[in-house]
C-alpha cells in the first residue's frame, strides 16, 4: 500500500516513505485492491447518490422549487465518498457550503435531507438551515458551514473535546482551497498542531473560489505544502480517485488516534457546475470543463469496477437507477413534508 | 413522455429572464447539460442547459421575450434509452406542476403584519376607532393617564398652567393640583364623569356627586345631557318628595332650586354659548388648593356670639371727633377687632396656635406661638389676600389702624410683599361691610383660629333693668363667629376666648 | 461599595453566611467551583495559565486543575472561539477568556455567525454551551483598543446570552449560571470592578440569567444602569438622598434574555427614567431599554422624557482628564438625576 510524496520538508512521520505519486488525470491504479467487492459497490452507492441528489436539486433550484442558493459539488464525489469509507461512524465531521456530498458520505437520510432543502417541518434542521446548513450532530456531523472557513476553528475545538474526553474519535475538517486562505485556517490548524489533536484537515481543491483561481490565489505549488508551517503531514492528491482519497484520509485518522495530530491533505478536484446559481463561468472555458469530466470520478471507478470483473455492467446500471430512485423518493417524502409553523419561529433559538 | 423545461431561476432575485437566443431548434436531438437556449436577467447572462437527454418537440417562446421563472419556454420528448457522454440519462421523471411562486404563496396565506403579532392573534384595530382624538397637548405621559382615568380635561390644566405663566408640558403633579382646586368648588372628580352640560343641569337639580358617580360608573363612559335627565327623572320616581337631597352638613349642601320635575325633564338643550369655562387665575388656584386642603383635612368647629357694640362705636366716634384735631386716622371696626383680638390671644393662648401633624417619624403636636401676627382678609376684585400685622399685641389701635390702611392698599393695588402675607398666627375676616350678618370662614391654614366678623347692625335686644326686669332695648350689634380647628382646642376653649373678646369691645377702655 | 441584598435572589439569608471577596476572587471562584463541581468544565484562553490570566482573575487555577484544564492558547482569538465552539458541539463546557473585550471583534464571526446561530441552523436540534468571558470597559488609561463597551454588539444577536454582573456577589452567581447554561454566553467583567470587594454567600448558589436586580429601592426616579455604571449610581443616589430625592437603581444584569418586567414595574412606581451605560450613547443598549419603557403600558407612567446618560461618541482617549470625560461619572450621574427629577428635562 502506498501513500501520495508527503509534501512537507518537516514531515516526521512514520509514513513518509510512502510514495506513490499521482497525477490527477492517472487512472485509478491498483489502490482499489484491498476492498471487499460489496465495500466498492457501497461506494460508488455513496458517489452516485451525491450526483443523483445534487442533480435533482439543481432541476429544482431551476424551476423556483428550491428557493435562495445552493451549491453544487458534482464532479468531487469522490472526496467525501472516500474520505467517509476510511472512517468510524462516530467520527465526526464539519462540512462546507458545498456539502451535501459530505453529508450523504456520512450516512445522512436522503429524506430528512431534501426535505430540509424544501424547507420542510420534518427536515434535517425543520426547514431552518437549508442548502447551507444540514447538520445532524447525533451523529458526528457538526454541520454544513456558510461561512468560508468557518468550520475549520470549530474542527479544532472538536479535536480538543476529543483529547479531554479521552476517546479514539477523530474530526476530519472539509474545507475548500478558497478557506485555506482566511485567517481561520492559519489559528486553527496551528492550534491543533501544538496540541497534536485528531483532526483531518482536508482541503477539497476544486480549482476555483468562487470565480478566483486558486493559481491566482495562491503562490504556492500545492496547498498542502503549507503543513510545513505547522509541522504536520502534508499530502496532494488526486481527489477523483476514490482510493487514494480514502488511503490518505485512513492513515490520517490512524495517526491522529496513536495521539500523532493532525494531517492536512490536499484532494484536487472539480467542480462541473458553477459556484452557486447566478455563476456564468465567465472565468473558465467550456473546454476546461469538459476535459475535467473524462476524469469524471463515477465512471473512473465504474470503469475500474466493471474491467477487475468486481462488478458487471448491469450491477452498475442497476445501482446507478437506484440512487436516481432513492433520490426521487426522498423527492416524493419532501413534497409531502409539512411546512414549518409561522408560531414555532421562534423555537430553537435558545437552549 | 414529453416534459417542458421552464425558465430557470438563476438568481436568489431573479422573477422573469429574457430569452435571448435558442441554441436548438424542434426536433434537435439534445444530451443532458446540452445548452438550450441563452437567457438574460436583470444580473447576467446565462445559459440554460437540458436537464434530461431527449428531443426537442416545441420551444415555447420566442427570442427576446421575457418570461416568468417557471414559465414553460421549451418541451422535451425525453429519451431514456440513449444515453449522453456514455451515460444512462436520468430515470424519466414525470413533470410535477410546480409553479415558480411556491414560496410566493406561502407568503400569501402569511400576510405582511408582523408574525409574532399574527401569532399572539391579530389586534382588535376596531376598538381603537371609538376612542376619540384627544387634542394634542403638550403633557407627559402620566399626566395624561392621570387626566383620563379620573375625567379631567387637559386643556383645561394645560389652560391654568399658562395662566400662571408656566411654559412647560404638564405634568401628573398638575392634573392632580387641578383636580383638588376643583374638588373645592365641589366638582369632585366624581362629577367629572359629566359633559359639561350635563353637569350643569346636575347641579342645577340637586343630584350628589355620589349619585352621579356610581351613575357613570354603572354607564361606563361619561354622562350626557340625556343620562342626566334620566337620571333625574328616575329619583323623581323614587324619591316622591323630589329631587336627591344631601344630608345636613352645610358644606355638602347642593342647592335644590324650586323646579318641578317635569320642568326638569323638558328642560331644552342650551346652547354651548350658556356658559363659559374660566380658567383658574393663580391667586384663585391658590385659594382653591389651600381652603381645599384645610376644609377637608382639618375638623372645624364653629362658636357663634353677638356683641352690644354701643361703647365700641362711641370709643371710635371719640377717635373721630379727635382725628379733626391730630389728622389721626379713625380706626375701622376691623382694626379695633384686631386690637381687641390682640389683647385676647395672649390672654388665650391656646387659640393663638396650630395643629402640627405627626411628621418624619416626630408624633403629632400643638404649636403656640409666641407672637401675635393676625392676618386679616382682603377682598380683591377676584379673590382674597391676607396681609399681616405684626406683633398686633404691642400696637396701638392707630398704629394698627394706619398699618391696616396700608396693607389694604396695598394689597389691592398688588404692592404687598411676600413677607407681608407670611407668618400670621390668627385671622380676622370682616364681611361687615358687604351687609352680611354672620358667616363662617374656613380657617387659614395652620392657625387654628379664624375670627368671622359681620355687619353692625341695630337690633333690639333683652336687657335686664337694674332692679332686674327685662327690657328691650335697641343696640349696634356685631355678630362674631369663631371657627377653630377641634383638634387644637374645643368648643369651651374658644367660648372663653370669645367672652373675652366681647367683654373688651362691650368696655372698650379695658384696652387701655 | 456596598454589596446588595436582593429579595429576588434571596442572598445573604442570614447574617454570617457570606465571605468578603473582591469581585475578581468572585469570578475566579466561580470557575474554580465549577470546574471542581463538572469534569467537562475547561477554560482556555491568552496566559491563563501559569501567568494566570491579563487581570490574575485565573490565578492558582492552573495549579489546582493542570495544564489540561486551563489551557494556554497561542494568540488566535478566532480559534479560541471556534475551539470552544467545536468542544462546545461535542459534550464539553469550555470557559474561554478573552483577553480584552475589544478582542471581540477577532472572535466575531466564530462567535456570531458560528456559536449563535448553530442551534437555531439546526433546527434547534444542537446545542453549543460556552462562554466567553472578556474584561471591558475604561479607566485603566489603556486607550481606544483596550478600553471598549461593546455589549450592545452582542445583545443584538439572538442565540447569545450577554451577562455584565456589577458587584462579587453577582459575579460568582451569574458565572456559575453562565457555566450550566446550555447556550453560548458572553460575559463581560468590566475591569474596574475587578479589585471591588463585596460580600459572597459562602454556600453554593446561583443566579439566573434574566433577572433583573433592584440594587437600591426609591420612590422618585429609576436608574437603569449596569456593570461599573451600577456603583456609580449609588453613590450618586446617596447624595442624592440628601437633596430629598429617592433613587431607585435597577441592574438588568443580563441583557439577553432582558427582565423587561422588573424595569417596567420600577418606571410605573417612580415615573423618571435615566438609563445609564460607559458604552457609547449612538445605537447602545440604553436605547433599546428606552424603546421598550416607551412601547409598553409603563410610558403611561412617565412624567418626563426618559434620559439617556451613556459614553461620548468617542473611542476611549488616553489622556486620564478625557478619559474621565467620555464616560459617565458619578457626578454625572448625580447631575442629571437632579435635572430630570427636578425640572423634568
Amino acid at each position: 500500500m502506498t501513500l501520495p510524496t508527503p509534501s512537507s520538508p518537516q514531515e516526521q512521520n512514520a509514513d513518509a516513505e510512502s510514495a506513490a505519486s499521482l497525477s490527477r488525470h492517472a487512472s485509478l491504479g491498483d489502490l482499489g485492491e484491498d476492498f471487499h467487492p460489496d465495500e466498492l459497490r457501497q461506494i460508488l452507492g455513496t458517489m452516485l447518490r451525491i450526483r443523483a441528489f445534487e442533480e435533482k436539486v439543481d432541476e429544482l433550484f431551476m424551476q423556483g422549487a428550491v428557493h435562495g442558493t445552493t451549491h453544487l459539488s458534482i464532479g468531487e464525489e469522490a472526496v467525501p465518498a472516500g474520505a467517509l469509507s476510511a472512517l468510524r461512524p462516530d467520527d465526526y465531521i464539519t462540512s462546507t457550503h458545498r456539502g451535501h456530498g459530505h453529508c450523504i458520505a456520512k450516512g445522512a437520510n436522503l429524506d430528512l435531507m431534501m426535505a430540509e432543502l424544501l424547507g420542510r417541518e420534518t427536515g434535517y434542521c425543520r426547514g431552518r438551515g437549508g442548502s447551507m446548513h444540514i447538520a445532524d450532530v447525533d451523529t458526528g456531523n457538526l454541520g454544513a458551514n456558510g461561512v468560508v472557513g468557518g468550520g475549520i476553528p470549530i474542527a479544532t475545538g472538536v479535536g480538543l473535546s476529543i483529547i479531554l474526553r479521552h476517546t479514539e474519535q477523530v474530526c476530519l475538517c472539509f474545507f475548500g482551497d478558497g478557506a485555506s486562505n482566511e485567517g481561520t485556517f492559519h489559528e486553527a490548524i496551528n492550534m491543533a498542531s501544538i496540541w497534536n489533536l485528531p483532526v483531518i484537515f482536508l482541503c477539497e481543491n476544486n480549482q476555483y473560489g468562487m470565480s478566483m483561481s486558486v493559481q491566482r490565489a495562491t503562490h504556492v505549488h500545492s496547498l498542502a505544502d503549507r503543513a510545513g508551517a505547522y509541522g504536520i503531514p502534508g499530502f496532494s492528491l488526486d481527489g477523483n480517485n476514490v482510493f487514494a482519497v480514502r488511503q490518505a484520509v485512513r492513515e490520517a485518522a490512524e495517526r491522529a488516534r496513536a495521539g500523532h495530530g493532525p494531517t492536512l491533505i490536499e484532494a484536487i478536484t472539480y467542480r462541473y457546475k458553477g459556484h452557486s446559481k447566478s455563476d456564468q463561468n465567465r472565468y473558465r472555458t467550456r473546454d476546461e470543463i469538459a476535459d475535467w469530466k473524462q476524469h469524471d470520478p463515477i465512471e473512473q471507478l465504474s470503469r475500474y469496477l466493471e474491467k477487475r470483473g468486481l462488478l458487471t455492467s448491469e450491477q452498475i446500471e442497476q445501482e446507478r437507477m437506484q440512487a436516481y430512485a432513492d433520490i426521487e423518493d426522498a423527492y416524493a417524502y419532501a413534497q409531502a413534508s409539512p411546512e414549518p409553523k409561522v408560531e414555532a419561529l421562534l423555537e430553537g433559538v435558545y437552549a | 413522455m414529453e416534459r417542458t423545461v421552464p425558465m430557470p431561476k438563476l438568481g436568489m432575485t431573479m422573477t422573469e429572464g429574457v430569452l435571448l437566443r435558442w441554441h436548438v431548434a424542434a426536433g434537435d436531438t439534445v444530451a443532458k447539460d446540452d445548452v438550450l437556449a441563452e437567457v438574460e436577467t436583470d444580473k447576467v447572462e446565462l445559459e440554460v442547459e437540458s436537464p434530461v437527454a431527449g428531443r426537442v418537440t416545441r420551444l415555447l417562446a420566442k427570442e427576446g421575450q421575457t418570461i416568468p421563472v417557471g414559465e414553460p419556454v421549451l418541451a422535451l420528448e425525453t429519451d431514456v434509452s440513449k444515453s449522453s457522454n456514455g451515460r444512462m440519462a436520468a430515470p424519466d421523471i414525470p413533470a410535477q406542476p410546480m409553479p415558480a411562486g411556491a414560496a410566493g404563496q406561502r407568503a400569501v396565506t402569511h400576510p405582511s403584519e408582523p408574525i409574532i403579532a399574527s401569532a399572539a392573534g391579530a389586534p382588535n384595530y376596531a376598538r381603537y376607532a371609538t376612542l376619540p382624538i384627544q387634542p394634542r397637548i403638550p403633557c407627559t405621559p402620566a399626566a395624561r393617564r392621570i387626566a383620563l382615568e379620573r375625567g379631567v380635561d387637559m386643556a383645561e390644566v394645560a389652560q391654568a398652567l399658562r395662566v400662571r405663566g408656566i411654559d412647560r408640558p404638564v405634568r401628573a403633579a398638575d392634573v392632580l393640583a387641578h383636580m383638588s382646586s376643583e374638588s373645592n368648588e365641589s366638582r369632585t372628580s366624581a362629577s367629572r364623569a359629566l359633559t359639561p352640560l350635563a353637569r350643569k343641569i346636575a347641579t342645577a337639580h340637586g343630584l350628589t356627586p355620589e349619585a352621579l358617580a356610581s351613575a357613570a360608573s354603572e354607564a361606563g363612559h361619561r354622562l350626557d345631557r340625556r343620562a342626566v335627565q334620566e337620571l333625574l327623572a328616575a329619583h323623581e320616581q323614587a324619591t316622591p318628595q323630589g329631587p336627591v337631597h344631601a344630608n345636613g352638613h352645610s358644606h355638602m349642601v347642593i342647592p335644590v332650586p324650586e323646579m318641578s320635575p317635569s320642568s326638569a325633564a323638558s328642560l331644552s338643550a342650551p346652547s354651548m354659548a350658556d356658559e363659559e369655562l374660566l380658567s383658574l387665575s393663580s391667586m384663585r388656584r391658590t385659594i382653591a388648593e389651600r381652603t381645599t386642603h384645610s376644609f377637608t383635612t382639618t375638623p372645624h368647629i364653629y362658636l357663634d356670639t353677638e356683641v352690644d357694640m354701643a361703647e365700641a362705636e362711641a370709643l371710635r366716634a371719640t377717635y373721630a371727633l379727635r382725628s379733626k384735631r391730630t389728622a389721626q386716622p379713625v380706626p375701622s371696626a376691623t382694626a379695633l377687632l384686631v386690637r381687641v383680638c390682640a389683647i385676647a390671644l395672649r390672654q388665650h393662648s391656646e387659640v393663638n396656635a396650630a395643629f402640627v401633624p405627626a411628621r418624619d417619624g416626630q408624633p403629632a403636636g400643638v404649636r403656640r406661638w409666641r407672637v401675635v401676627n393676625i392676618g386679616v382678609a382682603v377682598a380683591l376684585t377676584d379673590g382674597l389676600l391676607v396681609p399681616v400685622v405684626r406683633d398686633a399685641d404691642s400696637k396701638s389701635l392707630p398704629e394698627i389702624t394706619t398699618e391696616l390702611a396700608d396693607l389694604a392698599e396695598r394689597a389691592r393695588s398688588g404692592k404687598l410683599r411676600p413677607d407681608e402675607l407670611a407668618d400670621g398666627t390668627f385671622s380676622v375676616s370682616n364681611l361687615g361691610m358687604y351687609g352680611i350678618d354672620t358667616f363662617h370662614a374656613v380657617l387659614n391654614e395652620p392657625q387654628a383660629a379664624i375670627l368671622a366678623v359681620g355687619r353692625i347692625a341695630k337690633r333690639p335686644i333683652v336687657l335686664s333693668d337694674e332692679s332686674g326686669h327685662d327690657v328691650t332695648a335697641v343696640r349696634p350689634m356685631l355678630k362674631l363667629s369663631l371657627s377653630a380647628d377641634h383638634r387644637v382646642l374645643d368648643g369651651a376653649t374658644g367660648a372663653r376666648f370669645l367672652a373675652t373678646l366681647r367683654e373688651l369691645l362691650e368696655e372698650p377702655r379695658l384696652l387701655i | 461599595m456596598s454589596t446588595s441584598t436582593s429579595q429576588q435572589t434571596g442572598i445573604r439569608t442570614a447574617a454570617g453566611d457570606t465571605v468578603e471577596m473582591t469581585y475578581a476572587e468572585a469570578v475566579r471562584a466561580a470557575l474554580a467551583e465549577e470546574m471542581r463541581r463538572d469534569p467537562s468544565v475547561f477554560l482556555l484562553g491568552e496566559d491563563i495559565g501559569i501567568y494566570g490570566g491579563a487581570f490574575a482573575v485565573t490565578r492558582g487555577l492552573f495549579e489546582e486543575f493542570g495544564e489540561e484544564r486551563v489551557r494556554d492558547t497561542p494568540i488566535s482569538e478566532q480559534a479560541i472561539a471556534g475551539a470552544a465552539i467545536g468542544a462546545a458541539l461535542t459534550g464539553m463546557r469550555p470557559v474561554a477568556e478573552i483577553q480584552f473585550s475589544d478582542f471581540m471583534a477577532l472572535t466575531m464571526d466564530q462567535l456570531v455567525n458560528q456559536a449563535a446561530k448553530i442551534r437555531y441552523m439546526f433546527g434547534g436540534k444542537a446545542m453549543v454551551p460556552l462562554v466567553l468571558r472578556a474584561p471591558l470597559g475604561s479607566g485603566t488609561g489603556a486607550a481606544a483598543q483596550h478600553s471598549q463597551s461593546q455589549e450592545a454588539w452582542f445583545a443584538h444577536v439572538p442565540g447569545l446570552k450577554v451577562v455584565l454582573p456589577a458587584t462579587p456577589a453577582d459575579a460568582k452567581g451569574l458565572l456559575i449560571s453562565a457555566i450550566r447554561d446550555d447556550n453560548p454566553v458572553v460575559f463581560l467583567e468590566h475591569k474596574l470592578l475587578y479589585r471591588y470587594k463585596g460580600a459572597v454567600p459562602q454556600r453554593e448558589y446561583t443566579i439566573p440569567l434574566g433577572k433583573a436586580e433592584v440594587k437600591r429601592e426609591g420612590t422618585d426616579l429609576s436608574i437603569i444602569a449596569w456593570s461599573i455604571m451600577v456603583p456609580r449610581a449609588l453613590a450618586a443616589a446617596e447624595r442624592l438622598a440628601r437633596e430629598g430625592i429617592e433613587v431607585e437603581i435597577v441592574d438588568p444584569r443580563t441583557l439577553r434574555p432582558f427582565d423587561e418586567e422588573t424595569i417596567l414595574a420600577s418606571v410605573r412606581k417612580t415615573g423618571h427614567v435615566l438609563i445609564v451605560h460607559e458604552a457609547v450613547q449612538m445605537g447602545g443598549f440604553g436605547g433599546e431599554v428606552a424603546a421598550r419603557i416607551a412601547a409598553s403600558e409603563a410610558f403611561n407612567y412617565l412624567d418626563a422624557p426618559i434620559r439617556r446618560l451613556a459614553g461620548a461618541d468617542t473611542p476611549i482617549p488616553y489622556s486620564p482628564i478625557l478619559e474621565r470625560a467620555a464616560v459617565p461619572q458619578e457626578d454625572d450621574i448625580y447631575a442629571a438625576a437632579l435635572r430630570l427629577v427636578r425640572e423634568g428635562i
